[in-house]
């Protein structure tokens, strides 16, 4: 196919994770089943995230094991869900181990590191309660 | 020297948080807003939400540096 707009591509990918309810799709999958480019899969995932899942009250989720997913399961949305917190978690961890505790343990003196330190570490723990299930 | 060296880590600090906040925000608004409004009593999807509101608003305060 040649110029595809993002809300046909988007409308493309749509049915055809409808169609392959309740199993979900990976990139290649859907480059098969939309007979769209692998980079307008990706413009019509986008689309379909940004788009048509608030419209449809249905979040595009994602594994490992199963690819893209228009689940209807709420059991689904919360396990994708926790994978983004917990994925958050991680970020958050290294950018306070890796960048700001070194900074602040060298300019103990500097207002703003100190209040980055104060507050990611809030943030890591508001993220930590979520990943343990409260 | 140090002053410099400060200034480069904050910059690269701030566009860090930034990111972070920009992550938060997608999740909220693709994931956890459609699930609210869909299955509005769901307490988890209500914590969730409740928690990263407030993570994004701390992360927006420090990526505008204040």
């Amino acid at each position: 196919m040649g110029r595809v707009p993002a809300n046909v591509a988007g409308d493309l990918v749509r049915v055809a994770l409808m169609e392959a309810r309740p199993a979900g799709l990976t990139t290649r999958q859907l480059v098969t089943a939309t007979e769209l480019s692998q980079y307008q899969v990706q413009s019509g995932l986008r689309f379909v995230r940004e788009v048509l899942a608030a419209e449809n009250l249905t979040p595009l989720t994602w594994t490992r094991r199963d690819g893209y997913q228009l689940s209807t399961e709420p059991a689904d949305w919360i396990a994708y869900e926790r994978a983004c917190v917990r994925t958050e978690l991680t970020r958050i961890a290294r950018l306070l181990s890796s960048t700001v505790i070194p900074h602040a343990q060298r300019l103990p003196d500097d207002e703003w590191v100190q209040l980055v330190l104060g507050q990611l570490t809030g943030v890591k723990s508001a993220l930590g309660l979520l990943v343990r299930g409260a | 020297m140090t002053t410099i060296e400060g200034a480069d880590w904050t910059t690269y600090e701030r566009g860090c948080v930034r990111e972070e906040m920009l992550r938060i925000t997608r999740l909220l608004d693709t994931v956890l807003i459609p699930h609210l409004k869909g299955h509005p009593d769901d307490e988890w999807a209500q914590l969730v939400l409740g928690q990263l509101t407030s993570v994004k608003t701390a992360l927006e305060l420090l990526a505008r540096g204040e």
